[in-house]
Parts: structure tokens; C-alpha cells; sequence
């Protein structure tokens, strides 16, 4: 009791004269990767920038979990975003993000870093930009990190980026090149947080870095491609290159190296055995073939039933029955063909006994999960405009009810806070938000 | 309700061997009489489960199985390095589809820690599938589930002769039901659990009573859901939570509190109540996080 008095009465004498005796504003994160991966990547964005910025690499097997303490600064005073994605050969394979609203004491938030994140706000629908000039094809990726995706496409000999803001936004110019590029993927090769993109062309691939500010297209990283994506197949962070000569892979700062013979038009690259190595489906005029990840890429006929195995269309692996190993859609003409992965990499039909199809040919497949339920949802696109948006039930592919527009491409954004959507890009070059 | 774990086929020789090696000469580490031999021994298992989840790591899963049968083997391992290994071990059978000495594998970890997270590097499913049937087969109670978590709260010290508060955080609120603290002294080697009461939804708090002399807690909280299973734990009994009790420090001063109060005088009740405001209105430095810097100071 007495040295509580006394105590109190120090604090008492001396509290007016401690500097910032005002409470700290704080916020403590806490950061679970669920998914395996080489990197973990955090960063906070406030003010209209990057603020805050780390990766931490897997140690001892796993990646870190744990946590950091924001605390408030004088431009960061109200609110902030804290993301992260857990890397894998550079591609992202999981991410999380959050705004955090300061309040008179410490905060604290737990931000998972999944596959899958919960999108709880209802789809509002409408026009949310234009692209300055009308391309055809566009990707969604959140480059500049403020945990809302952004759409990027390549037209017209420029890179243009898209906040898909409201009716008003249109697209800026990032960066210029070459004509006849097109954005394949984005990537964080370099570990910085930041998003680099991959742009393919008939006559060569280039990485664009910093796409959110000061972009700049870096020199040829291979002499053409139709399809690129990132991964760590060879168990190094590379570029793998589908083309009319094979599959090419290009490691970060390496030599380009032909691995597979063959004619591919389109590829996926993602972990189908569980085993933490990237493997490798890629599909083109013989067909689709299966690549486990390893030493070197090998063929595993026996992983794909012989439908599948049959075509010859784009591709798209996709989580379809939410048990979080990737599954395959290929397109087979102007059908969809499906195979469930059963979680060990051998992938069996479940498209059921008709497959849907389009009026014509399927000339892009495109995947993400709309709805928050951790099953990715289906946007299969035909060359005359015409779409179908499917979900996998236990009877197979079902369509998801709604009004499609004609499109040239579609994909799954995060558009506001809770709201992942699927965006429409329109022959005129219009994004447009619709509700399923 | 304590979890159920029985013994469930035959034992794989190799496995078995192993474990009744490991089983009958194993001690724990302060009952050893050569303290020196004891650390010595830990250490080599140690070694040797690093070696084998190194060679899982580069997928030399039969070298992995090698190594950690060893591990299993050796004198002086202790229980905490006996589920990493029988952990990796499991998993290397699972990838080379030797399911029977997998489960073998497996239901030992359990039989040592029934509410043990498997945390296989890959993050494989078709393992993790393979544990969730053994854990159910073994442990009804056990519901673990990934985007449940329990975060335990501690000062970085007890006083003696005062209570201690501890808090419980739990994500997301609405799925953890109840939630009990485990704790042990130095000298005691028997867990005694208490049940937390809840402060507000998605924080349990309990008050542990003082204790009496210095001493070094050991605790851990599980939480369970409505239908009483286990879904999260915070620590665990192989890798508790540590909280120190110290002695008040001594002040040379503190036989002269009359003068401290005498200066405070009449002060003191206005230092009372600027103290108050001052709890009330300003936290302590928020504490850093765990993972490097800790703290992120924005601009």
C-alpha cells in the first residue's frame, strides 16, 4: 500500500511533464499465411502511397506468422491498409488486406492471408471506367497495393491502368513499348511488395516494374510467347513461357531454356500434388498435357482423364470445389471441360455428361471466387462476344443466373472494400461491374 | 472432457521399435541424473530431426524416415522433439503412400498431444486430409480448425503476493464457446486448468491468484466450440507459454513512505485523479509485434 502511494503520487507530479502523454494510436496486426509459399510480403498503405514494405522468407520449412505494431503518424493518422501475399515463384498465391481505422488506444486485427477472402458487401453493378483506348484483353491486380485490384491491360503501345473507380475513371498510361503486347500476369519477382507484369508478345516477353507510379518496361526477357506466368516449377522463380516451340523457362536473371518440346497456346502453373512445387498444364493444338514440378519438368499422362487430355483450348486452373487444391477447365472447342484435382495432382472429370458450351469457339477462360465462398466461379468467353459464368455443383458445371453483356474479357476484382465483382470489359473499351 | 485416444491396429515393426525404444529409455530432461548426458542427448535428437525435416524439405523422404527413426531412437529425447519427429516422419509415409505407417506414425503424436497442429511444410492437402482421419478416428472432441485462433495476452511479469490478470483473444468471437487456462509451476508437474469468464465477445479474461513466492508459469488456453470440441489453443502443454513471477523490487526508499507522502501532501489527491484520467485516456507504448521490425512507426 505504500508503495502504491508513493507511485502515485510520482506519476501524478511528473505525468504533465512527459512528452506525448496523449495515448498511442495503434494497431496490431496479426499475420497467419495459410497457404505454403517461399515469401511472405506485408506492407501498409496510407496517404495515397506505399508506406510500409517487407518480405520475410520461409524458414525452417514454413513461413513466419506473427505480428507488427502501426502506429499512427501525422499524414497516417486516421486509417491505414495493411496487405500481404504469400509468394511462390513470384506468382501470388494468397493475400490478405485490411483498412485499419485507428482508435484512441491500440487496435488489434487479425489478417489472414488465404486463398480466398470473405467478400461480404452485395454486388452494385454499373459502369466503373473506361479505357482509353478499348483493348482485348485486361487483367485485375491491385499495383498500386491499397488493397482494391486495379484493371491493366496493354493497347495501343502502352501499358494503361484502370482504377475502376465510378462511371468517370479512365485509364491512365503507365508506361509505352512495342505494339501487339498483352498482359499475361502480374508477379512480385523482385520481393518488394510491388507488382511487376508480364507483357507477351509473337515476338517477345517483357517484364513492366512499378506499373502503380514510375513504370518501366524492362528489356526482352524471351523472344515471344502466347501465354506466361510466373512459378517456381525448377523450384527457381521463373517465367514459364508457353509458345509454338514448347514451354520455355526463364529464371529471374537467367537464360531462357526450352524444357518441353510441343505447340502450346495457353499454360497454368500452380501446386496440383501438395507437394509445394509449382507444376505445369499447358494445352494447345495436340492437346493438354501435365507437368510435375521438380529437378525438371515432367510429363504425367496419367494425370488427366483422356477428355481433358483432349483439349485443345484455353485453360484456366481454378480452385472450383473449394477444397484448396486447383482444379483444371480447359476449353474443348466451344465447350468446357472440367477435372477436380483429388488433391495428390491426378485430376478426374466432373464437368458432367454434357458439358456447356457457347455459340462459337471459347477464346478465353477466365476464374476467381465472386462470391466469398472459396469456390471459384467460371467465366467462360466466346470469340463473338457471348458468355457463360458457371459454378461446379455436384452434377457438374451449373450456370450462375444473370445478364451478360458482350464481352471481350472478363475477370474478378476487388472493387471496394468487401466487394469482389465481376467486371465486364466491353467492345468499346467500358468496364463495367455485373451482378450475378 | 478429456480427449479419447486409443490404440488402433498393429504397429508397423520399424515404428514400433522406434517408439519402445525411445519409450522405455527416455526421461524427462530433470529427472536425468547426468544433467550434462541429458542436454548432450536432446541435443543429438534435435540434430537429427533438423537432418530429417531437411531431407523432407528436398524430398529425400526415405533418408527423412531414416534419420527420424533414429531421432525417435534416441536417449534423452524429449517429448517436444518426439511429436516434431513422429510429425515428419508421418508425412513422409503419406507421400510415399505408406498409409499404414503413416496412421502408425500419426497416432503416436496423438497419443502424446491429441490437439497437436500438424504443420507440414507443402501444406499438402492430401496430407492434411490424412491427419484430419486419424485425429478423428482417435480424438472425437478434436475440431481444430485454421481460422479459428486464440491469442493469449500476458504481462511480461507477475508480482508475488499479487493477482495476475490474463487475457484471452479469440478470432473469430463468435466460434470459440469457452475457453480454459492450464497452468503449472516450476516445481509442479501436473497441469490445473481454470475456466475464463468473458470480458466482452471474443476476449476471456481470468485472474490468477497470487502466488507466494517466485516462480515460473507455464500455461496454455484451449478453446472450444459450442458442441464442446476443441477448435484453437493458444500454447500448448509441450510448448506452453511462459510467464515469470517476480519478487516486488526492494527500494531502498520504502521505509520512508511517510516522507514521499508528506511531499505529496495534498497533492496526492490531485495526482489520484490526473492518474485516473491519465489511465483512462492514455495506453502504455504500444507493445511491438513479433515479427521483425515489431514496431512500424507511419509518417
Amino acid at each position: 500500500m505504500r508503495g502504491r502511494a508513493r507511485w502515485l503520487v510520482v506519476l501524478g507530479l511528473v505525468a504533465p511533464w512527459v512528452d506525448g502523454c496523449g495515448s498511442e494510436r495503434a494497431a496490431t496486426v496479426e499475420l497467419s499465411p495459410e497457404v505454403s509459399g517461399d515469401a511472405l510480403c506485408v506492407w501498409a498503405y496510407g496517404d495515397g502511397e506505399r508506406v510500409f514494405a517487407r518480405s520475410y522468407d520461409r524458414e525452417e520449412g514454413a513461413l513466419p506468422a506473427g505480428s507488427l505494431t502501426f502506429v499512427a503518424g501525422e499524414r497516417v493518422s486516421e486509417d491505414v491498409v495493411v496487405a500481404a501475399r504469400v509468394l511462390r515463384g513470384g506468382a501470388v498465391v494468397a493475400e490478405g488486406a485490411a483498412r485499419i481505422a485507428f482508435g484512441d488506444g491500440l487496435v488489434s486485427v487479425d489478417l489472414p492471408v488465404a486463398r480466398c477472402q470473405p467478400a461480404d458487401a452485395p454486388p452494385v453493378g454499373g459502369t466503373r471506367g473506361v479505357f482509353a483506348e478499348p483493348p482485348a484483353r485486361m487483367e485485375a491486380a491491385d499495383v498500386d497495393g491499397d488493397g482494391l485490384d486495379e484493371l491493366v491491360a496493354w493497347t495501343g503501345g502502352a501499358l494503361h491502368v484502370l482504377t475502376p473507380a465510378g462511371p468517370s475513371a479512365t485509364s491512365r498510361v503507365a508506361v509505352t513499348g512495342p505494339d501487339g503486347l498483352r498482359v499475361s500476369a502480374a508477379a512480385d519477382f523482385d520481393r518488394d511488395c510491388g507488382l511487376e507484369l508480364v507483357a507477351v508478345g509473337d515476338d517477345q516477353v517483357r517484364l513492366v516494374s512499378a506499373p502503380e507510379g514510375d513504370a518501366a518496361l524492362g528489356e526482352p526477357a524471351a523472344a515471344g510467347a502466347r501465354d506466361a506466368h510466373p512459378g517456381a516449377p525448377t523450384r527457381a522463380a521463373s517465367l514459364v513461357l508457353a509458345g509454338a516451340t514448347g514451354l520455355t523457362l526463364v529464371p529471374r536473371g537467367g537464360e531462357a531454356t526450352r524444357t518441353v518440346d510441343g505447340s502450346f497456346e495457353a499454360l497454368g502453373v500452380g501446386d496440383l500434388d501438395g507437394d509445394g512445387i509449382d507444376d505445369v498444364v499447358a494445352s494447345g493444338a495436340g492437346g493438354t498435357r501435365a507437368f510435375l514440378g521438380g529437378d525438371a519438368l515432367t510429363e504425367r499422362p496419367d494425370a488427366l482423364p483422356p477428355r481433358v487430355a483432349a483439349a485443345a483450348g484455353p485453360l484456366r486452373l481454378a480452385d472450383l470445389d473449394g477444397d484448396g487444391a486447383l482444379d483444371l477447365a480447359v476449353a474443348d472447342g466451344s465447350g468446357v471441360r472440367v477435372a477436380v484435382n483429388r488433391g495428390d495432382g491426378l485430376l478426374e472429370e466432373r464437368g458432367g455428361d454434357a458439358p456447356p458450351t457457347l455459340a462459337t469457339a471459347i477464346g478465353a477462360l477466365r476464374a476467381g471466387d465472386v462470391d466469398g465462398d472459396c469456390r471459384d466461379e467460371l467465366v467462360a468467353l466466346a470469340a463473338d462476344g457471348s458468355a457463360r459464368v458457371l459454378r461446379l455443383t455436384g452434377d457438374g458445371l451449373a450456370d450462375v443466373p444473370g445478364e451478360w453483356p458482350t464481352a471481350r474479357d472478363a475477370a474478378v476484382a476487388t472493387v471496394a472494400e468487401g466487394r469482389r465483382a465481376l467486371v465486364w470489359l466491353t467492345p468499346e473499351g467500358e468496364v463495367v461491374e455485373v451482378a450475378p | 472432457m478429456r480427449p479419447r485416444v486409443r490404440a488402433r491396429g498393429v504397429l508397423v515393426p520399424a515404428v514400433a521399435a522406434a517408439l519402445a525404444w525411445g519409450a522405455t529409455t527416455a526421461r524427462p530432461a530433470r529427472a536425468q541424473p547426468d544433467a550434462v548426458d541429458a542436454s548432450r542427448e536432446a541435443a543429438g535428437a534435435a540434430r537429427l530431426v533438423d537432418e530429417g525435416r531437411r531431407h523432407y524439405r528436398e524430398l529425400s523422404y526415405l533418408d527423412a524416415i531414416d534419420v527420424l527413426r533414429r531421432a525417435l531412437a534416441t536417449p534423452g529425447i524429449d517429448e517436444a522433439q518426439r511429436v516434431e519427429a513422429l510429425e515428419v516422419l508421418g508425412a513422409s509415409y503419406v507421400v510415399l503412400d505408406r498409409d499404414d505407417e503413416a496412421r502408425e506414425a500419426f497416432e503416436a503424436l496423438f497419443a502424446i498431444d491429441p490437439y497437436h497442429v500438424v504443420r507440414e511444410p507443402s501444406g499438402s492437402p492430401k496430407i492434411a486430409r490424412f491427419v484430419d482421419r486419424v485425429r478423428a478416428d482417435l480424438v472425437p472432441d478434436a475440431a481444430l480448425d485454421p481460422e479459428v485462433t486464440l491469442r493469449a495476452e500476458l504481462p511480461r511479469a507477475g508480482r508475488v503476493g499479487a493477482e495476475t490478470t490474463v487475457r484471452v483473444h479469440a478470432s473469430p468471437p463468435d466460434r470459440v464457446y469457452g475457453v480454459r487456462l492450464f497452468v503449472r509451476g516450476t516445481e509442479v508437474a501436473v497441469w490445473t486448468d481454470r475456466a475464463l469468464e468473458r470480458a466482452e465477445p471474443g476476449v476471456w479474461r481470468l485472474r490468477l491468484p497470487p502466488s507466494e513466492r517466485a516462480d515460473e508459469l507455464e500455461l496454455y488456453a484451449v478453446g472450444r466450440d459450442e458442441a464442446d470440441r476443441v477448435v484453437a489453443r493458444a500454447g500448448s502443454p509441450l510448448r506452453p507459454l511462459v510467464l515469470p513471477i517476480r519478487l516486488a523490487s526492494e527500494d531502498p526508499l520504502h521505509e520512508r513512505w511517510w516522507l514521499w507522502a508528506a511531499i505529496g501532501g495534498g497533492a496526492a489527491v490531485v495526482a489520484i485523479v490526473l492518474t485516473i484520467a491519465l489511465v483512462a485516456t492514455s495506453g502504455a507504448r504500444a507493445p511491438p509485434g513479433t515479427l521483425p521490425p515489431g514496431r512500424v512507426e507511419l509518417p
